[in-house]
């Protein structure tokens, strides 16, 4: 088990260290001041098949038997009452159950593998034989805002630490530059907002850090003087006067070294934004300027993702663009809705596969695709899907999972996760265990507990791992 | 590794099996001393005598000389003014304010200085912020769309003023857990209004979800959230711990939880007329009082001013077919939820006066309250019924509740039924009139999105007659719920019955036949001013015969009642209250499942505190109250006392300020903090600001914060014996407010509504509010908006919490996004600038030396170094040429201001 308190205090850690502050990037973990433990864990236990995780986040659910759980049976019963097709319904989100619904995309057999992919995702569908498709999803809740929390942080309520900011606790960051864990935002922020991307009780250094696909991309990075030399003579003054004043009190050492920190993170943002360094096959790869504006808003962030991943940011998230239509959160005219937002994503994920495959980068990044929940199998009102919390997609691919291989299944409806059923907490304990963290021990007491990502709950799936 | 095995055999095996493990009396006796009232210990010895200024130094100093370390020298008058400064106000002293200080020599010169800072109202922003922490303070909703909790901000203004007025923190807890139940409430001494009932809104300022699926697991994760601030805020417990298993660790039962949680269940909310509500209590006693005494009077004149006459115009006839009492069909399975037609049959309970102050009875005289009505009428059913009288009531100055909850349609005009559980949830009303009409099913009430919409319905009955409305809940049946009624606009509004059974009995009010003699009678009994209910009938159809008015009968009754008019406050602003209820004893969830209870809990504060149960009629949060201010309880002050502790030495003497269970920490002096506890209780009468003062009059709180002896440093690594004080950051507010008094931009204007929070571009997410000023209108941050899903970037850079539970302890970081906002934030940068133009204005023609002098005093309360100014004098010129030459360029000294906010002098304390 790993004990985050037993490890060096952070007076030992300094006397240690003999680079003194000039080497003091690691301080940059211990960042809780007066504390007399480092609450963070700093290094994985075992050895991780995956150093960094990019996930896409498919915000408002999208329907798993429109894209990667095939269904047959609903083509056949296209248009009857599912009560009497499919049986007892469950309560959903807006209790307006219409017909059985037939997916208007065409499925086939793809790759080698031979996974059933639908035409929704031309461009993924592709990758047939890289992606590691889990069909048995669970969630616990059927309404976004609560769903959202609870596949981020393992609990449907507020103010629990993300997936990211767990990683980040858990690994630290690879760049002192930038933060261990960001969130690219394309326009649409979840449903529960920031605090999809919360800290929690740990540290606010864990906090998922707002990138900006476009516009400012973070806050605070851009200095308000007009004349660049101004900001360096200011810092020296700082440096100056504050060194006088520190009189070897570790606090005040230590926001002293910040500002050095501060200094070469505001440097590190433009280089990381400007893409001059790409060559124009890639733009072209992702579609940065593709005519579909949210098609080339993703592409940027795709782009920005593996260049973080480069850079050594633990944990990258990536919203979904606006682009005027709804989340995937399809209530009604599920054929624009889906149509509209597979199309923005499509090809820049398709792209960022190629591309970290290319650099030998996929070997140790984890891609993780997937919503919040599901959709129903019969419609909701005329051509609409309601929200379905027990049973939907996902897929991973990358570092340390099974290429070319689906996991778990549905009933013959797509209705209800029946085989290998997963939980939420389950994936999160797979994601830590390759990240070379057992789920278990990695724990922040607080409110009078040893708190987990997964609570009490998760497994690592051995069968998805490679 | 062994505890994680313990918990996953936990989740494995069944609940009654887990809690074999449970060892009531062995973690009680582990931890003995937080289940047992402290005692007054002995004041230890010291060696050396001159140190100590107050008894609490000599256990500082005994703990130090045990382990052979001395205290560090004291601090000077400048560092220790600012100091206190920051602790009590949270602003720092300005350079006149020091000035003056070290200019008194009189030997109390620190303890009149803490008296003007005691006074001062910011003291009660600075320390309602603090409080605000624990309550996990929020205006809005969080969730999907963070809808406003409206009129929040008045528990906040509320807490300010509460801290200036220095209320004992026993009746500050007790009116947050019963103000809307004292028997005499704090009344603000200005206006009247009701401040007591105002500490209850805390338990409504957390999340509320938007449309969830299962509105009871809903329900009980709300109630979680409220049983962890109650028991953390107050006792320093976490019962929430064990909602679905007794407590891992501490003497806290699973069926502690859930009798904690009853006290919840059994009160509702609503928007409260704080402000009117005392002055109308007493308006309406004496309204019954006056309508009593000259009920009689109008009858007989009543009679008089008819008998002429009156006989004559009924027509010619033996016998009358007249209008007959309504009766109820008796239905099987008939279940009356709440009846209304007599007295004592439902607990009535009523928000504000415009029922009246209880059921309006059969056969009740009724009189007419403004010239133009009948003089008399005679209640033809028993009915909460709306006194037109109170139809002026208005709400000023307040905001709505989101959704269609619309608290202010109720508020001060409603009626209530007991709670109960919905059977088949087929309800039916009776009543006349126009309503809005809610039925509180498991307290949800963030109704809006597709799914709960029907637990409002809006009802219209035309006519004279009642009729049955129906209110199909089946959706919720078996789930708990109370009906609140309220009236449409002007409408009458009637309420008779509340039942729940497969259709709408029927109405029977057959015609019955009187003969003359029958009325003989009847006009008889209304002379007397007493009808007998075998008359009733007779009677109301004898004065709709009538058509008297009042003002023909009704003697000084008119006058007098303009009189009680002017008596009563027509205007309320609203605030977010709790509205007592029927007393609910909670289910015990097995392993805090909503789908599966088990047996109630009565209502109590845990066992292990050894105090009876509280099962009273209503929610029993009085008794509560008071189990928990009693000085036996071996919890409530010392935990208070801890928190202040706390706030001025950065750490608590029990670190885990929220927890002093078993995985919480031990106390670094226990004899001090039970010391402490009684002083607090006894000597200080509970009184916060004089027991604060005391501590800041120590010669612990006065050391010096360099270090005395490296060896200490090396033996006391984390400064737990305090042989010096530490040195603390400033909080978020602090630096804010700081920046804010110093640039001279500060508006000390105290309270009101929000100021909108600036939203820069990473603030973003659904139901994203309008933007505010960047710099928060000059206001202190206490009054920029708390808007969950929309936290001020700035104060959460500098570790602003997460407002989702109690967090007596904040977060103190030290990472470099602090340092890129120092640099770069854009509300620092314009203030830099704010006060640049005001030293430039006010010392133009000063010297820059005198200048940095100023700038020096203002942010650091001290004078600057040699090297310190001759650093300042060289970056002048460094940047002079870089703003054309010019030395009293205001780029120049702005950048010169923005250095100084940077510093660690400014957001440190030493």
């Amino acid at each position: 088990m790993i004990n985050p308190h037993s490890l060096f205090s952070r007076r030992e850690m300094l006397q240690r260290t003999s680079l003194g502050f000039g080497g003091l990037a690691m301080a940059a973990l211990m960042d809780q001041a007066g504390a007399s433990a480092v609450p963070v864990v700093g290094s994985p236990q075992f050895l991780p098949k995956a150093r960094n995780v990019i996930f896409l986040f498919m915000e408002g659910g999208v329907s798993q038997v429109d894209s990667f759980d095939y269904k047959p049976l609903l083509e056949k019963h296209h248009g009857e009452d599912p009560r009497t097709a499919i049986g007892k319904l469950e309560k959903t989100q807006f209790d307006n159950v219409g017909k059985v619904l037939k997916s208007p995309w065409t499925f086939k057999q793809r790759g080698e593998c031979g996974a059933w992919i639908s035409d929704l995702f031309p461009h993924i569908a592709g990758h047939a034989d890289e992606l590691c498709i889990v069909r048995s999803m669970t969630s616990r809740f059927p309404e976004h805002t609560s769903a959202n929390y609870f596949f981020h942080s393992g609990t449907g309520l507020q103010g629990r630490p993300s997936m990211g900011a767990w990683a980040s606790y858990g690994l630290g960051t690879d760049n002192h530059d930038l933060p261990g864990f960001v969130v690219i935002n394309g326009g649409r922020i979840p449903s529960g907002g920031l605090d999809c991307f919360s800290n929690g009780f740990l540290t606010a250094t864990h906090r998922g850090s707002l990138l900006n696909a476009t516009g400012t991309p973070i806050a605070n990075v851009r200095p308000n003087e007009r004349q660049t030399e101004v900001q360096a003579i200011k810092r020296a003054l700082i440096g100056r006067l504050n060194a006088s004043t520190a009189r070897g009190n570790d606090e005040l050492e230590s926001a002293i070294a910040n500002y050095e920190l501060a200094a070469r993170m505001q440097l590190a943002v433009p280089e990381l934004l400007d893409f001059s360094d790409e060559s124009e096959a890639t733009k072209k790869l992702y579609g940065i300027d593709d005519g579909h504006k949210g098609t080339a808003t993703y592409a940027r962030e795709c782009l920005l993702a593996r260049r973080l991943v480069e850079r050594g940011v633990r944990f990258v998230e990536l919203t979904i663009p606006d682009i005027g239509e709804d989340r995937w959160d399809a209530h009604g005219n599920l054929q624009k809705n889906h149509g509209n937002n597979a199309k923005s994503v499509d090809q820049p994920i398709s792209a960022l596969l190629t591309d970290l495959k290319a650099r030998g980068m996929l070997d140790d990044t984890l891609v993780l695709w997937s919503g919040e929940f599901g959709r129903t199998p019969f419609a909701q009102g005329g051509d609409g899907r309601d929200h379905n919390e027990f049973g939907f997609s996902l897929w991973m691919a990358g570092a340390g999972v099974k290429p070319g291989i689906t996991y778990g299944a549905t009933d013959d409806w797509g209705y209800k996760a029946v085989k290998n059923v997963l939980e939420v907490h389950d994936l999160h304990a797979t994601l830590l265990h390759l990240l070379g963290i057992d789920h278990e021990a990695l724990t922040y007491r607080f409110s009078g507990r040893d708190i987990r990502l997964t609570d009490v709950h998760g497994k690592v799936v051995r069968d998805l791992l490679a | 590794m062994r505890q994680s095995l313990l918990i996953f055999l936990l989740v494995l095996l069944p609940a009654g099996l887990a809690s074999a493990d449970f060892d009531f009396e062995g973690y009680k006796e582990r931890l003995p001393w937080i289940w047992e009232t402290p005692k007054r210990p002995a004041i230890p010895s010291v060696g050396d005598n001159s140190w100590p200024a107050d008894p609490i130094d000599n256990f500082i100093l005994a703990e130090l000389e045990k382990n052979k370390m001395a205290p560090v020298a004291p601090a000077g008058d400048g560092q220790w003014l600012r100091r206190v400064h920051f602790a009590v106000t949270g602003l720092p002293p300005t350079p006149e304010e020091s000035q003056f200080f070290l200019a008194d020599q009189s030997p109390d010169r620190r303890r009149t200085a803490l008296r003007k800072l005691f006074d001062s109202p910011h003291y009660g922003e600075r320390w309602a912020r603090h409080w605000m922490d624990l309550v996990r303070y929020a205006e809005s909703r969080g969730h999907e769309s963070d809808y406003l909790i409206a009129n929040a901000w008045q528990y906040r203004d509320y807490l300010v003023r509460a801290l200036n007025a220095d209320v004992p923190y026993d009746q500050f807890v007790t009116e947050h857990l019963a103000g809307d139940l004292m028997e005499k409430p704090r009344l603000n001494p200005e206006s009247g209004a009701n401040e007591s009932v105002l500490g209850t809104g805390w338990a409504f300022l957390g999340e509320e979800v938007h449309s969830p699926v299962d509105i009871r697991a809903d329900e009980c994760d709300r109630t979680d959230n409220k049983v962890d601030v109650v028991s953390k805020a107050f006792l320093g417990l976490t019962v929430a711990c064990a909602r679905c298993h007794d407590h891992k660790f501490d003497a806290i039962k699973q069926t502690d939880y859930y009798a904690l949680s009853g006290f919840i269940a059994s009160s509702s909310y609503h928007q409260v007329r704080f402000e009117s509500m005392e002055q109308n209590r007493a308006a309406l006693a004496k309204l019954d009082t006056l309508r009593a005494e000259l009920r009689p009077q109008i009858a007989k004149a009543f009679t008089e001013t008819a008998r002429e006459g009156f006989a004559a115009a009924l027509p010619k006839q033996d016998q009358y077919e007249i209008p007959g009492p309504l009766t109820l069909e008796a239905i099987e399975g008939l279940r009356v939820i709440a009846d209304y037609t007599r007295p004592g049959a439902t607990p009535w309970m009523a928000d504000g006066p415009s029922f009246g102050s209880g059921v309006s009875r059969d056969g009740e005289l009724i009189l007419g309250s403004s010239p133009g009505e009948p003089a008399l009428r005679i209640a033809p059913y028993g009915a909460a019924r709306r006194d037109p009288f109170w139809n002026g009531l208005k709400i000023v100055d307040s905001e709505n509740d989101s959704g269609s909850f619309d608290g202010q349609s109720r508020a001060g005009k409603m009626v209530r039924t007991p709670n109960f559980e919905l059977n088949s949830g087929k309800l039916h009303y009776l009543i006349r009139g126009e309503a809005i009409i809610y039925a509180g099913v498991s307290q949800h009430i963030m109704v809006t999105g597709p799914l709960h919409g029907a637990l409002i319905q809006k009802p219209k009955v035309e006519g004279d007659q009642p009729r049955w409305v129906s209110h199909d809940l089946s959706r919720y049946a078996g789930l708990r719920a109370h009906i609140e009624f309220g009236p449409q606009g002007d409408s009458p509004l009637e309420i008779l019955m509340v039942v729940e059974s497969d259709r709408q009995p029927e109405l029977l009010n057959a015609p019955v036949i009187v003969t003359r003699e029958d009325l003989s009678r009847a006009f008889k009994d209304l002379a007397d001013g007493a009808i007998e209910p075998a008359n009733i009938s007779a009677a109301r159809w004898l004065l709709d015969q009538a058509g008297i008015k009042v003002e023909q009968v009704a003697g000084d009754y008119l006058t007098r009642l303009e009189e009680l008019r002017k008596e009563v406050r027509w205007d309320s602003r609203l605030a977010v209250a709790w509205l007592d209820g029927t007393g609910v004893n909670e289910y015990t969830l097995d392993r805090g499942s909503a789908a599966k209870p088990l047996d109630p809990a009565i209502r109590r504060l845990p066992e292990a505190f050894g105090g009876p149960p509280i099962d009273a009629p209503n929610s029993g949060r009085g008794e509560l109250a008071r189990q928990i201010v009693s000085p036996d309880n071996p919890l409530t002050a010392r935990v208070m006392v801890n928190r202040i502790w706390h706030h001025l030495f950065g750490r608590g003497l029990v670190r885990t300020v929220d927890n002093f269970g078993w995985l919480g920490e031990r106390p670094s002096h226990p004899e001090l903090l039970d010391y402490l506890a009684r002083e607090f209780v006894e000597t200080h009468k509970w009184s916060v600001k004089s027991f604060t003062e005391r501590l800041l009059l120590t010669s612990t709180y006065g050391m010096a914060s360099e270090s005395a002896d490296p060896a200490f440093d090396q033996s006391d690594p984390d400064n737990v014996l305090l042989h010096r004080m530490p040195v603390r950051r400033l909080e978020a507010e602090a630096i804010h407010d700081a920046v804010l008094a110093i640039s001279g931009r500060l508006d000390p204007s105290m309270g009101g509504k929000p100021v909108m929070t600036h939203l820069d571009e990473f603030i973003v997410g659904r139901g994203r509010p309008g933007s505010g000023p960047l710099d928060g209108a000059g206001r202190r941050s206490i009054y920029t908006s708390v808007r969950r899903n929309f936290l001020p970037t700035l104060l959460l850079a500098f570790d602003f919490p997460t407002p989702f539970s109690t967090k007596g302890q904040r977060d103190v970081t030290n990472v470099p996004a602090q340092s890129l906002a120092l640099m770069n934030d854009k509300f620092i940068y314009e203030q830099s600038r704010v006060w640049a133009e005001r030293i430039l204005r006010e010392m133009k023609d000063a010297s820059p030396q005198q200048r940095l002098e100023s700038m020096f005093a203002s942010a650091f309360a001290r004078p600057p170094s040699d090297a310190e100014l001759s650093g300042c004098l060289e970056t002048l010129t460094q940047l002079m040429p870089l703003y054309g030459g010019n030395p009293q360029s205001p780029e120049l000294w702005q950048d010169l201001c923005h250095a100084c906010f940077s510093m660690n002098d400014f957001i440190y304390l030493r």
